[in-house]
Order: structure tokens, then C-alpha cells, then sequence
């Protein structure tokens, strides 16, 4: 480790200095040179003067070792052959490998574009045949005609488990939060609650016919998909710059001003993902949040985690695990445990839909829906009086 | 050379009992002896073998001292030298001619543009090259034995840095020696005890406030410091130096200031200073412990190899 003139022998050897500024040495040993480093000015010329003099020096020692491996081709390694031709092969092997997964993607994407145009076809098809059909059931088949149409962005898992919800067939049971065109809905069921917003417009309300004439001929003209799908992300990009969305994205999105003044709510969001539906009435977009870490919403007076979260008209209704129901109103501090009036355990609470897909506006009108666990459903206005349905 | 190829190597009678400890496995000897093409350069598998042993237990294949390698650890370390670079310096030291055909072929021009580099001079950077040229021939003696520095590479990082580095040590210590040597051309006038208003019991409780701000510092933080405010040296440098982005410098740079000024305030406080004199005894600006910093940076070795030397 140390030089060979005793004078120095303070000092590190240039072996060990070298092999610190190469990045060659283990944690101990680098420790140690550091420390030497720090009180020995001599030692840091000489390392600062051999690293500045190698910066200049790399590409001309290539050179330089190329030539000589060419002038002493009796010691050139064998190994050289072996390798290049191994490297070819490696190289073939990567490239049909490739090859296939191009084939394999071009294949899926066909599959799944073809899915979709036959479940938007099935929806469109059960929206005319239950026309007559309970508001409730309208409902339910246009959430799950919308979750059965996969978005373009879907198939990246592992960003949220709620994400894997949208293939599935909505039950009672199961009470997925309810994908509502122009609402948003949010499931509390695990910690990473995933909020959802679906939007039958691309932009602001000025825009919204204009972009939905921009869908309706996406579907006839894949190629002009591409283009929808940079606005859309390209909208993303901005809601990201915003960073602080509430419970109201849906009108963040819409009118930014509102967004701006509602920074400091209660609730904030983080925009995950933003994607296109593709359906028979024109394009919709699915904009997911996730709350930002460190600003959940308050804890329910029962102690226990909310399993299903719905927000409309400046109000929160919530059912705990237990099935509880609880209800905030926007500007409040604290949940309000509302008085049982249903039978059984209600498990899922979400917005009603009226048949156009719009949620209910009517100041008369019901809002929320609560689901029990026998699939019986209770509707309320203000989310404090519910009767059965 | 009388040692069969499954044979383990073993040293010098006297280091037996050692040596047993952290024998290389025979096989992995004539694994590498083959992949280094080490009888192409004259080394025979027993002075090969001779040298890995020496590499290896020079720094304990890489573990703590009195750690015993196992096959596999001694397999790993070795893996990670420059082993080509070695055999060649090995077998330049050892004089053989066709090795230092190789090795002028490959460092000759690349040694000289090091050398100017460092330097900053060409005809300088060529006299310092051949001066090492000359070392490296093995011309200087010791004892009567021929000496030659590339004895002394172990295969840590490329033989080119080495020479870079060793180059840079050559460089720096004549340098020293000869700035030592030249006379003083003016007497420089003494700095001033002490700044006005601040008495000598005050700059005594502040400078131990600094050195014990600065003994918390760790290693690298006081590197950084030393680079920069006592060398003069860019981010940039530094950054190459320690291997990390050069934002990285500037952020630990102002956070290792941060908590110094921190530190020293909050000893000057337990040293039973108020807090606002505190703040006027340390200043505004942290770099003002410039001059501080450097006597305390300076004046000593690091613990670690003040051991290695005794």
C-alpha cells in the first residue's frame, strides 16, 4: 500500500490512488483513501492531475492499444473470434426475438381493437333493449359496458390494483366503484385508493363538441388516433403541472380556474393516468388519480378504512368496513355518521346515473346510491335521508 | 518450475503457516495463467502463480484483515484486476523484450501526452516521461538490486492510470521539493492576531468551535471542503474525482456549510455565548472560515495511514 520512498510514506501508493479514481477499490479501503484525502493536499494534486490528464488521454490510448494489438499478432488473443462470433449470434438471436414480439404485439393489438368494437357494439346493443329497463339497471350495464372497453393504457399493470377492476363483471358484491360518464367515483377498498374520472370531452366545455366530432371520427380514421391521444397526453402533462386536484377534479379539468382556487382543499390528487375509451357515441377519456401521499382523507370516527367513497354537490359519502355510512360535506373538518336506514351491511356507496350517462342534477333528484350486501339499493339527495329503491 | 498444475502455491518457509491460510486453488491458477496468455510474455506458471499470491494476500483478496478467503472469493477478486495489465507489467519488470515491445507500442505516445498534460509544459512533460522511462527500465538500483516501479502494480484499476498517477506523484513531489528549496523572496508579513472587536479568548472558543465542527464532518464532506474552498477546484473536478454528478458536489458542498454553521453556533452557544454573539463571531457568509479551515485540514494525517506507516 505505501510508496517506496520512506519520506512518503504517509501517503497512499499510486496503485491505491488509481485504483480510487478508477472506482476500483471496496467501501473499506475507498474510506480509507477518502479520509486520507481530506487532509492531504499532496495526494489530491496528484490525484486531480491524473484524472484531468485522463480525460484527455482515453480515446488516443484506444487508438493506441488497437494498434499494438495489430503489430504483435503473435500474442493476439484467441478469444477475440470466439467472440465475435458468439456476439453474431447473440445479435441474430436478439433480433428474431425482436422480430416475434413486433408479430406477437401487432397480433394483440388487433385482438384487443376487435374486442372492444364488439363490446361497444354489445353495450350499444343492451342500452336499446333495456331502454324501459329500472334506472338502476341502466346503471349497471353502462358501467360495466365501460369497464368491459379496455383504455388504450389498461394494459399497464402494477400501477394500481384497482386498475385490474376493469375487465371484471360489476357485482354487489364486489361493488367496484362505479364508472360514471362525467363523474368521478373512487374506491377505498385498499390503501392506494384510486380515483377514476371518466369525461365524455377532451377539453374544456367551449371545445367539447368539436372533440367529440374529433372521436367519432377516430373510429372511422385510425391513423388521426394518434394525434387525440397526444392531446390527451398533452392535457395530462398540464393537470400534472397543477399537481394539487380535489375530489372535483371533474371541474379542475374543465375550468382550471376552479382548480387553482380549490389548492388548498382538503383533498388532493395526483394525476396517474390519463387514457381513451373508445366506444360507439364518440370517444371518452379516463383520467385516474391517485391521493397524494401525505394528505388521505381524514380518518371515519369508527377507526376503520373506508371501503367505498363517492363525492358529488360538495358532499362525501362514505361506507367504513363495518358498513357504516359517514358523510362530509366539502368545506367541513369532520365526518358526520349518518343513522342507519337500510337493512343489512351496506357495502359500496356510489353516484346515481340518469339514462343519458349524465349524473343526476336535479336539486330534487337523488345522487347517491348505497349498495347492501344482499345487492338491495337505497338512494338519497343530501346522503343524510335515504329510501329504498 | 516443479509445480504440478493442481498444486496449491505456497510461499517462503517462514510464511507457510500463512500462506496455507490463503492458498490459491491450483486450478484457478492455471485457469487464469491460460486466460492471461501469461507464458506468451515469458512468466512461467510458477512465477505466475508466485504473483497472484503476492497480489492477493497484499490486501487480503479484497476482505478485512485476518478474514480467510475462500476459492470463491479469491476467484472474485482476481476476476476483478486488470490481470492482462498485470502480466504485462509483471513480465516488463522481469525484462522481457517482447513485453516491452508491447508496452511501448501501447504507452509510449500516451505516457508523453500524460506527462505534458500534467505538466502543462511539453518539454517538462517529456523530461518527466523519460525520467520515469528510465525508472520503469529498472535503472535505478537499490541495495544492488535492480529496481522497477511496475513491481509495485497489482492490477487495481488499468496500467495506464497507474502510470497517469504515478506520472502525477513524480510531478507534485518534485514540484514540493523544489518550492521547498527556493528561497523566500520576501518576507510575508505576519497576519493579524486578531480581528477588531473580537478578543483572543473569543477566536480561541470559535476555533475550537470550528475543529469540532469540522472532527464531525465525515470523510468525504471534509474532501469536498478541502477541494474546494483550500484547492481552488471546480465542481467539476471534484465531481470526477469522487465519480458523481456535479450537482451532487454543489448540493453536499452547501449542505455540509449548512451544518457546520450549525454546529459551530451551537458549540459557540454551549461554550456559554449568547446566541446573537455566536452568529457575529461566526459571520454572515461560512466561507469565512476559510483560513480556519485550513489549518485544521492541514495539519495532520489521517489516523489510517499514520497505522499503516508506524
Amino acid at each position: 500500500m505505501m510508496g517506496s520512498n520512506p519520506k512518503l510514506d504517509l501517503h497512499p501508493d499510486a496503485e491505491s490512488l488509481n485504483a480510487f479514481a478508477e472506482q476500483a477499490l471496496g467501501e473499506r479501503e475507498r474510506g480509507r483513501i477518502v479520509a486520507h484525502l481530506a487532509e492531504c493536499g499532496r495526494c489530491r494534486e496528484v490525484v486531480y492531475l491524473a484524472r484531468e490528464a485522463a480525460g484527455e488521454m482515453e480515446p488516443e490510448l484506444a487508438v493506441a492499444v488497437a494498434a499494438a494489438g495489430r503489430v504483435t499478432d503473435s500474442f493476439e488473443r484467441k478469444e477475440p473470434h470466439f467472440w465475435n462470433r458468439r456476439t453474431a449470434w447473440v445479435a441474430a438471436g436478439a433480433l428474431a426475438v425482436a422480430v416475434t414480439a413486433a408479430y406477437v404485439a401487432h397480433v394483440r393489438q388487433v385482438e384487443v381493437a376487435t374486442e372492444q368494437a364488439k363490446a361497444a357494439r354489445e353495450a350499444a346493443a343492451r342500452t336499446e333493449e333495456m331502454a324501459a329497463a329500472p334506472e338502476t339497471a341502466q346503471m349497471e350495464m353502462k358501467a360495466t359496458a365501460l369497464q368491459a372497453v379496455p383504455a388504450p393504457t389498461a394494459a399497464k399493470k402494477g400501477k394500481s390494483e384497482a386498475t385490474s377492476h376493469e375487465l371484471q363483471p360489476m357485482t354487489a358484491e364486489a361493488a367496484p366503484p362505479p364508472l360514471v360518464a362525467g363523474a368521478m367515483a373512487k374506491s377505498s377498498s385498499d390503501e392506494r385508493a384510486l380515483a377514476r374520472k371518466v369525461g365524455d370531452g377532451f377539453s374544456n366545455d367551449e371545445r367539447r363538441g368539436r372533440d367529440v366530432d374529433r372521436s367519432g371520427q377516430l373510429l372511422q380514421e385510425n391513423h388521426s388516433r394518434k394525434s387525440v391521444w397526444g392531446h390527451l397526453k398533452f392535457r395530462a402533462r398540464r393537470l400534472e403541472l397543477l399537481h394539487r386536484q380535489t375530489r372535483r377534479s371533474r371541474w379542475c379539468i374543465r375550468r382550471r380556474g376552479d382548480c387553482m382556487r380549490q389548492r388548498h382543499a382538503q383533498h388532493r390528487w395526483t394525476l396517474i393516468e390519463i387514457s381513451l375509451v373508445l366506444g360507439p357515441a364518440g370517444g371518452k377519456w379516463v383520467a385516474e388519480f391517485l391521493p397524494m401521499a401525505g394528505r388521505e382523507p381524514a380518518a371515519l370516527p369508527s377507526g376503520l378504512p373506508a371501503v367505498s367513497t363517492a363525492s358529488a354537490r360538495g358532499l362525501t359519502v362514505t361506507v367504513d368496513g363495518a358498513g357504516a355510512l359517514f358523510v362530509r360535506e366539502d368545506a367541513g373538518s369532520g365526518w358526520e355518521s349518518v343513522t342507519k336506514q337500510w337493512s343489512g351491511r351496506a357495502v359500496a356507496v356510489r353516484l346515481q346515473v340518469s339514462a343519458a350517462g349524465a349524473i343526476a342534477s336535479s336539486s330534487a333528484g337523488a345522487v347517491f346510491e348505497i349498495v347492501n350486501d344482499q345487492g338491495k339499493v337505497w338512494v338519497s339527495a343530501d346522503g343524510r335521508n335515504w329510501k329504498s329503491k | 518450475v516443479g509445480i504440478t498444475p493442481a498444486q496449491p502455491v505456497e510461499g517462503d518457509a517462514s510464511e507457510r503457516v500463512s500462506a496455507a491460510r490463503s492458498a490459491i486453488d491450483g486450478v484457478l491458477v492455471d485457469a487464469l495463467w491460460l486466460e492471461c496468455e501469461a507464458a506468451g510474455w515469458g512468466l512461467e506458471r510458477g512465477e505466475f502463480s508466485r504473483i497472484l499470491q503476492e497480489v492477493g494476500t497484499a490486501h487480503n483478496f479484497g476482505l478485512e484483515d485476518g478474514e480467510a478467503a475462500s476459492r470463491l472469493q479469491q476467484a472474485a477478486y482476481f476476476r476483478g484486476l486488470r490481470l492482462g495489465d498485470l502480466v504485462l507489467a509483471r513480465a516488463c519488470a522481469a525484462g522481457d523484450e517482447r513485453a516491452w515491445e508491447r508496452f511501448m507500442a501501447i504507452y509510449r505516445e500516451p505516457l508523453a501526452r500524460a506527462a505534458i498534460a500534467i505538466t502543462g509544459n511539453e518539454t517538462l512533460g517529456r523530461e518527466l516521461a523519460d525520467q520515469l522511462y528510465g525508472e520503469l527500465y529498472g535503472l535505478t538500483t537499490r541495495d544492488g538490486e535492480r529496481r522497477c516501479p511496475l513491481e509495485s502494480y497489482r492490477g487495481r484499476g488499468s496500467l495506464m492510470g497507474w502510470l497517469r498517477t504515478t506520472l502525477a506523484q513524480r510531478h507534485v513531489d518534485h514540484y514540493r521539493r523544489r518550492r521547498r528549496e527556493e528561497p523566500l523572496e520576501e518576507f510575508d508579513t505576519p497576519a493579524a492576531e486578531a480581528e477588531v472587536g473580537q478578543t483572543n479568548a473569543e477566536l480561541t472558543v470559535l476555533e475550537k468551535a470550528v475543529e469540532e465542527a469540522l472532527r464531525s464532518c465525515e470523510a468525504e464532506e471534509r474532501l469536498v471542503l478541502a477541494a474546494y474552498y483550500l484547492d481552488g477546484r471546480t465542481l467539476l473536478q471534484i465531481a470526477r474525482v469522487l465519480d458523481v454528478h456535479e450537482a451532487t458536489v454543489s448540493r453536499k458542498l452547501k449542505r455540509v456549510c449548512e451544518e457546520i454553521r450549525k454546529q459551530v453556533v451551537k458549540n459557540l452557544e454551549s461554550a456559554g455565548m449568547s446566541r446573537r454573539a455566536a452568529e457575529e463571531a461566526l459571520g454572515a457568509d461560512p466561507r469565512d472560515l476559510d483560513v480556519n479551515l485550513k489549518k485544521l485540514l492541514q495539519s495532520s494525517q489521517s489516523d489510517a495511514f499514520k497505522e499503516r506507516a508506524g
